[in-house]
């Protein structure tokens, strides 16, 4: 094989200064070495080490995703509430707030569990042959994909409008209900397909005193892929709106669940405290929501005033729910195709 | 070029002290050669001698994971490589060392006619402009004569990589020798 003049230079050169023996000290200090120094794990001992607390981090991660009560404390209870006496003046909690939770940390910890520690094994084997394994000055590969998950996981999030619970199949009065109707009322309803008209669904009159208790049942659904858990009622979201409604006509106060799922009553014993619940993709849960009625309350009032111009009223079968998806707390809110209705005093709009 | 003195297949080893023994074995067979290249690339014999002893100890460390025993050369090669690389590396200076005139001091080398004395002092002082990945390139490809594949292998790059890796050293190294020329 022919080489060029600059070839034959460098190979010159080169065998100029290649030794032609090796120092008697160097062969000593090698000769030392396995005597002095200790071998390492075999390396799939040492990834398994390696990767062992990031595989942790994911699946703790996952636990927590998949088993979202783990984390979930049992709501405060409140008055009379116990297992066998809830009734809608002492519903016991039935509130959450979303909190730091609103940040998919959970995802994000499954993201980085799984992402370091399959780049550890990559790694592991793409470098096993090459010892030390050189350090990169980057950031780790993982930091990198996090980097662009977590932001893609918001934007999704953001743009994404369509929540996971929507209104269910069963609704019905509390036992302090004076009227049913299924009349010409209609309502909005936001489904799947957007915006719509409902009539002739139920419209509960319940002609109460201030401050009176009372209660209704809907259901709500899952329609999400994925399965959530419903923690309540949003705290946040009603403490804002609250001061201004409970002075006209109710507020909603609480939430139970039916004691046994078919016999669907609010009536005391049939009904328990609220307690975080799954809902797998599809499933539906009936749930009682306690209300109390507000201080323009009258029984002898008019079922459906009219609202005075310039003021907007809250609408009351908006239900602002927290809940969980894959750990991350988010809120979602229904419009259950049911009219809730307290009669007040024609023109009383107390602090509006 | 070195006769290279080749170990035969280890057979399989338990125990400590068989362990040390087969890497010692191992080791001594191309003892030489790997000191070669790391004085090639740090230029210093001194330097050469603890690289040496660096990649061995971290050769020794990982010894349970080489997987075929044949191939300790190669394998004992890249850690050398990397040793020396990261060595050149933490330099983060490159100076210009008359590596010849070191090696004379410390080593026993061949003799030349004068003329080829300065010719290859020229190339020594050009072979210290390249970084430490292009004279990785070089040492292994006409120092330890190895093919481009073998040399890919070693490094741990593609063979493309080597050939523009070699293509560029050696137009650095033209450009140097010019300079060195224009300043006589």
């Amino acid at each position: 094989m022919s080489r060029s003049p600059e070839e034959v230079a460098i190979r010159s050169a080169l065998e100029r200064i290649r030794p032609t023996s090796v120092p008697s000290e160097l062969t000593a200090r090698l000769g030392r070495i396995p005597d002095e120094v200790g071998l390492l794990r075999p390396l799939a001992v040492r990834l398994a080490l390696d990767v062992a607390p990031w595989a942790l981090v994911a699946g703790v991660g996952i636990v927590l995703a998949f088993n979202p009560l783990l984390l979930v404390r049992a709501p405060s209870t409140t008055g009379s509430s116990d297992a066998g006496g809830w009734t809608a003046a002492a519903p016991g909690g039935g509130f959450a707030d979303v909190g730091w939770f609103g940040l998919p940390w959970i995802p994000f910890l499954i993201a980085i569990g799984i992402i370091a520690s399959t780049q550890r094994v990559a790694r592991a084997l793409r470098l096993r042959d090459r010892v030390p394994w050189p350090k990169s000055k980057a950031p780790p590969m993982w930091v990198r994909h996090v980097a662009i998950t977590l932001p893609l996981i918001v934007a999704l999030s953001a743009v994404s409008d369509h929540d996971p619970i929507v209104y269910g199949s069963v609704s019905g009065p509390g036992p302090e209900v004076t009227d049913v109707r299924s009349d010409a009322n209609w309502f909005d309803e936001k489904d799947q397909s957007g915006w719509g008209e409902s009539f002739g669904a139920p419209h509960y009159v319940f002609r109460l005193r201030p401050g009176d208790a009372f209660s209704y049942l809907i259901s709500v659904r899952n329609d999400w892929p994925l399965p959530i858990t419903v923690l309540g009622l949003s705290r946040s979201d009603y403490d804002v709106l609250a001061a201004r409604q409970s002075a006209f006509d109710y507020m909603p106060t609480g939430l139970g669940l039916l004691r046994h799922p078919t016999y669907v009553s609010a009536e005391q014993g049939r009904v328990i405290p609220f307690h975080p619940i799954v809902l797998a993709p599809g499933d539906e849960v009936t749930l009682v929501v306690a209300a109390s009625a507000g201080s323009c309350a009258d029984p002898a009032g008019e079922a459906d005033p009219a609202t005075p111009p310039g003021v907007t009223l809250w609408d009351n079968r908006r239900l602002a729910f927290v809940y969980e998806v894959a750990g991350w707390r988010r809120v979602g809110v229904t419009y259950p195709a049911v009219g809730v209705t307290v009669p007040t005093t024609a023109g009383c709009l107390p602090g509006l | 070029l070195y006769a290279v003195e080749r170990v035969g297949p280890v057979t399989t080893v338990t125990g400590h002290q068989a362990r040390a023994d087969a890497f010692r074995r191992l080791l001594d067979a191309d003892l030489l050669r790997y000191y070669g290249i790391a004085a090639a690339m740090l230029g210093d014999s001194v330097e050469a001698q603890d690289a040496v002893h660096d990649a061995a100890v971290s050769a020794w460390r990982h010894f349970t994971d080489l997987r075929d025993e044949a191939r300790f050369a190669q394998w004992f090669d890249r850690i050398l490589v990397n040793t020396c690389r990261d060595r050149l590396r933490a330099r983060r200076r490159r100076d210009v060392v008359d590596i010849g005139a070191q090696l004379d001091d410390a080593l026993p080398v061949s003799a030349d006619h004068a003329s080829a004395v300065v010719a290859a002092d020229a190339v020594e002082r050009a072979l210290r402009v390249l970084d430490a990945d292009h004279l990785a390139v070089v040492v292994l490809r006409y120092q330890a004569d190895l093919t481009v594949g073998a040399v890919a292998e070693r490094l741990g790059v593609a063979e493309g990589t080597v050939k523009s890796r070699l293509h560029n050293a050696l137009r650095r190294m033209r450009s140097a020798m010019d300079d060195q020329e224009r300043e006589r």
